[in-house]
């Protein structure tokens, strides 16, 4: 999930991602220190969303270079260098791919579900902190608060 | 009354045994029936992100980038909400909490 990022907006959420992850799994492993399957279930999850992510970013950016020709065309960030047929690939077995990788997770290395459902929150907790983070810098100006 | 309830009781076993059988064979139909509604709502709500973005980037090529960006985000999301389902639907289908 940490591919380098040419979008600042997703490079922070994917570093704000791993960190959020992290530190889930570190706390789980503090709390349940003899259960480590809750820890490696966090990580499970976030390996499991992190996979959707990449076959997601994989096919738009090979609908964009479809779409707009040669890399930067359009005006705007430049698409990933994935070529297009194996972007869409990616993108349209992710359900299969992510199918049996929680089903080998969940039944045979038996990582707590409850866990990989934390880890899979990832994202969207690291998508809440960059909101906050927009809305705290919007409002930080010089004359956001002047009563 | 002793002797009654001790009667009466392999009968509220057998009671619970095919209750407790229902129920997971009603959380399996479940699980069933909560991941095809969750893959039809993602895709639908996937395919009106998507279109959006490409009506979006029509209309006004130069934000291309920043439309990418907020596609993929909003796809995520989405899918990690499919993820969820898909997780709590294997968690009826393989472990199954409510026995069996």
């Amino acid at each position: 999930m940490t591919a380098p990022g040419r979008d600042p907006l997703l490079s922070r959420l994917e570093r704000d991602s791993v960190i959020v992850a992290v530190v889930l799994a570190v706390a789980a492993a503090a709390l349940w220190p003899d259960r480590p399957a809750r820890a490696l279930g966090v990580l499970g999850g976030f390996a499991l969303i992190a996979l959707s992510y990449r076959g997601i970013r994989a096919g738009v950016d090979g609908l964009w270079a479809g779409a707009s020709g040669p890399a930067g065309a359009d005006g705007g960030a430049a698409p990933a260098p994935v070529p297009p047929r194996a972007g869409f690939v990616k993108f349209f077995t992710r359900h299969a791919i992510l199918a049996g990788g929680a089903y080998v997770m969940m039944a045979r290395f038996e990582f707590d579900p409850m866990a990989m459902l934390a880890g899979v929150t990832a994202p969207a907790v690291a998508a809440t902190v960059e909101f906050v983070r927009t809305v705290r810098a919007r409002d930080g100006g010089p004359h956001s608060r002047s009563s | 009354m002793l002797l009654v309830a001790g009667l009466v009781s392999p009968v509220y076993a057998q009671d619970a045994g095919a209750t407790n059988t229902a129920l997971v064979q009603w959380s399996i139909i479940t699980a069933g029936f909560a991941l095809a509604i969750a893959a039809a709502g993602g895709a639908l709500g996937q395919g009106r992100a998507v279109s959006s973005a490409t009506e979006a980037i029509a209309r006004n090529p130069g934000a291309a980038g920043e439309i990418r960006g907020a596609l993929i985000l909003g796809l995520v999301l989405i899918e990690s909400l499919v993820i969820y389902v898909l997780l709590i639907s294997l968690i009826l289908f393989f472990l199954k909490p409510f026995g069996g």
